[in-house]
């Protein structure tokens, strides 16, 4: 029985593996090898790329904007998300309405994302509403200064109901009798919310999870600044939208003289890009663990 | 009112606006045939250019042309049938490799647990050049079975670790109990273990139709004219594709916007506040 079992699960383990390990593999393996011109196949070329990637000042700059990207990105989006989730509880009736319509932005795909924030969408629309009602001067959406933090902005649109949701969960499981001992005890509102309500939110293993996802993800995050690169005409390398993922698009569709597309120095960029977002997301989930007090297996 | 509540109150419509507002630009902007803003007519800029603009001229026009020349019911199908062939062969896997992990295996489970965490960090930029290159050197760039492979990719770890969380809070008993009684090991899935986590997995399923269907890096270089699925189309809307980047109608993008938005708020609505727990399962 044990031999028809181990039958039974054993393709569908080798299905995931060669759907997850191959395209890994693979890429591991394109970026230690050259692509020989003359058709000969693959010439091992060891390190060279990787070398070649922390020579780059391209990589450096989109490294940066990466990072600084990600924890604008992750520090907007949970404040929005908890900021929001409190003041929904505020509210003593339609409560589960406006919930539900802070909640659509999740259905949003990241694309799309970088469609509603885009110019045309909303930024015309305040131009035109701050330059007729109050006569400021335009908003120069192009300038980096400005859309750079509009993308982060947007980012926060699309996922701050995530930490909406999860702070929303959170506090309606606080335990009533704790609540009811503080306020006996004299506790003003203010209190519960600083020394109960946000210490029961900011040490739940759920926010310290969603926290280290969302990092991963921002750090890889590619639609929104694609989208951006499109509105303001940044097409060429090394723009401030370039986070580590549009400086690898770029380089893929837009192939420099004479070489073609440097597909091995891509792949040495994302085994890095991979291996770097594996070590932080394990880094983070450890120290969010410690600082926040949280079991995590 | 006291100020407290009043700021409360003021603070909840400012929210509604910065969550509403761009949804509701995109919407009105899909049945409006005149560039941008919808308030003021006058002149104003667009990414920095100075535009005249007539206000709102209602018309159906972007969305006729989207179901007729532009043929975006095409794109629907291809990305259901990608979204659901994927999903349903990932979970099929995940169902059975998580069985035989959990109940099976002892400390090596442990093993392929973190492998699957590992792949769920995998950026979807790594897998680019070795899908291009496999799929295309294999003829299969372009077409369906490719796409339902690439998104295999990003789907099985996601359905492994789903539905391995959930069999983990499943009474271990049952199936112990079924195996001691003579039940073999696939009829133990179909009779005990399917039944059981039949709602969560339906609700992960859901779960990957939506990544899936809102997933645009992969699909924009792995599909061309054949298997394009909505997310691209929602980017290309109309216009001519000139290198990596194109000309745009931006009334297009927001029909096609709009079009791609509407089925996955019905399911986003439904999972309501499930969707906490499939993002953190997914990482657990």
């Amino acid at each position: 029985m044990r031999l028809s079992a181990v039958l039974l699960f054993s393709p569908a383990i080798a299905l995931s593996i060669v759907a997850v390990l191959y395209p890994l593999a693979t890429s591991i393996y394109i970026s230690l090898h050259d692509l020989d011109t003359t058709g000969s196949g693959w010439i091992f070329v060891g390190l060279k790329h990787y070398n070649e990637m922390l020579l780059n000042r391209f990589f450096y700059q989109s490294l940066m904007i990466s990072v600084v990207y990600t924890v604008l990105s992750v520090f907007s989006s949970l404040l929005l998300g908890v900021l929001t989730a409190l003041l929904l509880r505020q509210l003593v009736r339609g409560h589960r309405f406006v919930e539900t319509l802070f909640m659509i932005p999740l259905a949003v795909s990241p694309i799309l994302g970088g469609i509603v924030w885009s110019p045309p969408a909303v930024w015309d629309d305040l131009n035109s509403f701050i330059h007729y009602a109050f006569r400021l001067p335009f908003i120069d959406v192009t300038d980096p200064v400005i859309y750079f933090p509009i993308m982060v902005l947007s980012e926060a649109w699309l996922w701050s109901p995530l930490f909406m949701l999860a702070t929303l969960v959170i506090l309606e499981g606080f335990p009533k009798d704790g609540l009811e001992a503080a306020e006996a005890m004299g506790a003003s509102s203010r209190h519960i919310l600083t020394m109960l309500y946000l210490p029961a939110v900011f040490r739940s293993r759920v926010i310290a999870m969603l926290v280290a996802l969302k990092s991963v993800d921002f750090f890889r995050s590619f639609e929104i600044p694609f989208a951006w690169s499109f509105w303001v005409r940044e097409s060429q390398l090394g723009a401030p939208t370039d986070t580590l993922s549009l400086m690898l698009f770029k380089m893929l569709l837009t192939p420099s003289t004479g070489s073609g597309i440097p597909i091995s120095y891509i792949s040495a960029v994302s085994t890095a890009l991979m291996a770097v977002s594996l070590v932080v997301s394990l880094l983070i989930y450890r120290q969010l663990a410690r600082i926040w007090g949280g079991v995590m297996g | 009112m006291s100020p407290v509540k009043l700021l409360v109150y003021l603070l909840i419509v400012a929210l509604t606006l910065f969550y509403a507002y761009p949804l509701v630009v995109i919407i009105l902007e899909g049945f409006d045939t005149d560039i941008s803003p919808i308030f003021a007519p006058g002149i104003r800029l667009i990414g920095g250019v100075p535009y005249y603009s007539g206000g709102i001229t209602p018309s159906l026009i972007y969305y006729i042309d989207m179901f007729t020349v532009q043929g975006f019911q095409k794109l629907i199908i291809n990305s259901l049938v990608i979204g659901l062939g994927s999903t349903l062969i990932a979970v099929f896997a995940g169902v059975f490799s998580a069985y035989g992990i959990t109940f099976y295996s002892g400390r090596s489970g442990r093993l392929y647990d973190f492998i699957m965490l590992v792949m769920r960090s995998v950026p979807p930029f790594l897998l680019i050049i070795p899908l291009l290159w496999t799929l295309s050197s294999w003829g299969f760039w372009d077409t369906h079975a490719g796409m339902v492979f690439a998104y295999l990719t990003l789907n099985s770890p996601i359905a492994y670790l789903v539905v391995r969380s959930l069999m983990n809070e499943m009474p271990r008993d049952l199936v112990e109990a079924a195996l001691t009684m003579g039940c073999g090991a696939w009829k133990a899935i179909y009779r005990v273990v399917l039944p059981l986590l039949m709602p969560g997995i339906m609700v992960a399923i859901v779960f990957m139709l939506v990544l899936t269907w809102n997933e645009f890096l992969l699909a924009s270089l792995l599909t061309g004219p054949v298997s394009k699925t909505v997310s691209v189309g929602v980017w290309t809307g109309v216009g001519e594709q000139i290198g990596t980047f194109r000309t745009v109608e931006f009334e297009a993008q927001a029909a096609a916007g709009t079009v791609a938005l509407i089925p996955v708020t019905a399911i986003i609505l439904l999972l309501r506040r499930r969707l906490v727990k499939l993002f953190v399962l997914s990482t657990s």
